[in-house]
């Protein structure tokens, strides 16, 4: 068996030894870059006496000061088809016929989140709390997977897809409706 | 240098007579940071401003948010998420067939181990795999919740043939 490898060829070491997993996993990858960018609600130096103030305020009021309801369902539970109606909708109208363009498709996916934010939220129901991304690409014969997954309660908690794709295009809204008591 | 923030003009009766209606404008000469303390009667309820420069005002902030709420710490779920694509699909070229298993690995991966680290956050982890073509992408989201506690995260990852953007929302119970 040995003999069977050409001669003056190093096996590989071992993944699972400790000390060659790094460099092996570094040795991976060096083609790679990464970039992180994040949205946490949390300001820079410039915050607002406002805001400050708010804060002082939830102090010193101290947590829990809200009476209880008893109700754990949703008044008005979250129905995804219309809003998956509503959504394909939107999609069509804003993009039909547009050809990719960066500039102009970034503030129409802006636009487009935020219209469908406005859309989830007048649906009117209550203690829900939504995330919405639009993704749109141009089609250039590469192929795209988009996957999500979700940890929450499946019984309150609901999600709605629309696609739309025209032939230089294509676009994906994906709307979470989380229910929070 | 010293961050001062916005004054406010307010006319009240301030309780102290350490401080006057509006806080100082120029603090360049001034060597002691000022902590002036000014109670407002609204009503019935009473509210505390207080002022300080801006290297310790931060500090103070955090003191307030931070008490016993769990707010959506960024860099821990960067790096999870991080560790999770390399694991997943560090240094494998673009093979359609595997596209699949690939995104399912890095999700899975991700919501592991978000639940272990065991905060009362409910996530939801979104990753797009796209083959590099030239081709442009954009993506937008926006979302209504609450400021102070939820937050989101996004790593773009790309290696020669591919690139991965992951977002992380994590949102509190």
């Amino acid at each position: 068996m040995a003999d069977s490898r050409p001669a003056g060829r190093e096996r590989r070491g071992s993944m699972f030894d400790k000390t060659l997993f790094k460099e092996i996993l570094t040795d991976r990858l060096k083609d790679s870059v990464a970039e992180v960018t994040h949205a946490d609600g949390e300001d820079g130096e410039d915050v607002s006496v406002e805001k400050g103030m708010s804060s002082v305020w939830k102090a010193s009021l101290g947590k829990g000061k809200i009476s209880n309801t008893y109700r754990l369902e949703p008044l008005k539970k979250f129905t995804p088809c219309i809003l998956q109606r509503k959504a394909e909708k939107l999609l069509m109208d804003k993009l039909k016929d547009i050809q990719y363009n960066a500039d102009q498709c970034r503030v129409l996916s802006e636009q487009i989140a935020n219209l469908l934010l406005a859309y989830a939220k007048g649906l009117g129901c209550d203690r829900y709390k939504y995330v919405v991304r639009v993704m749109t690409g141009e089609k250039n014969g590469q192929s795209v997977k988009i996957a999500s997954r979700a940890l929450w309660d499946a019984e309150k908690d609901n999600w709605v897809s629309a696609a739309f794709e025209n032939s230089a295009m294509f676009a994906v809204a994906l709307v979470f409706a989380l229910y929070f008591e | 240098m010293l961050h001062f923030l916005p004054f406010v003009s307010c006319s009240c009766s301030s309780r102290f007579g350490i401080c006057t209606t509006s806080s100082p404008s120029n603090g360049i000469d001034r060597k002691i940071p000022w902590y002036p303390l000014l109670e407002l009667n609204v009503t019935d309820v009473r509210m505390r401003i207080k002022w300080s420069t801006g290297s310790s005002y931060r500090s103070n902030m955090e003191e307030f948010q931070t008490g016993e709420e769990t707010t959506f710490v960024v860099d821990e779920v960067s790096t999870i998420i991080k560790e999770s694509v390399e694991v997943a699909i560090g240094g494998n070229a673009y093979t359609h067939s595997r596209v699949n298993q690939w995104t399912s690995n890095v999700v899975e991966q991700c919501l592991n181990q978000l639940a272990k680290l065991g905060k009362p956050f409910k996530y939801i982890v979104t990753c797009i795999i796209m083959q590099k073509n030239g081709a442009g992408l954009q993506t937008a989201s926006s979302c209504f919740w609450d400021n102070s506690t939820d937050g989101s995260c996004t790593v773009r990852w790309e290696n020669k043939s591919m690139y991965c953007i992951v977002s992380v929302f994590g949102l509190a119970l």
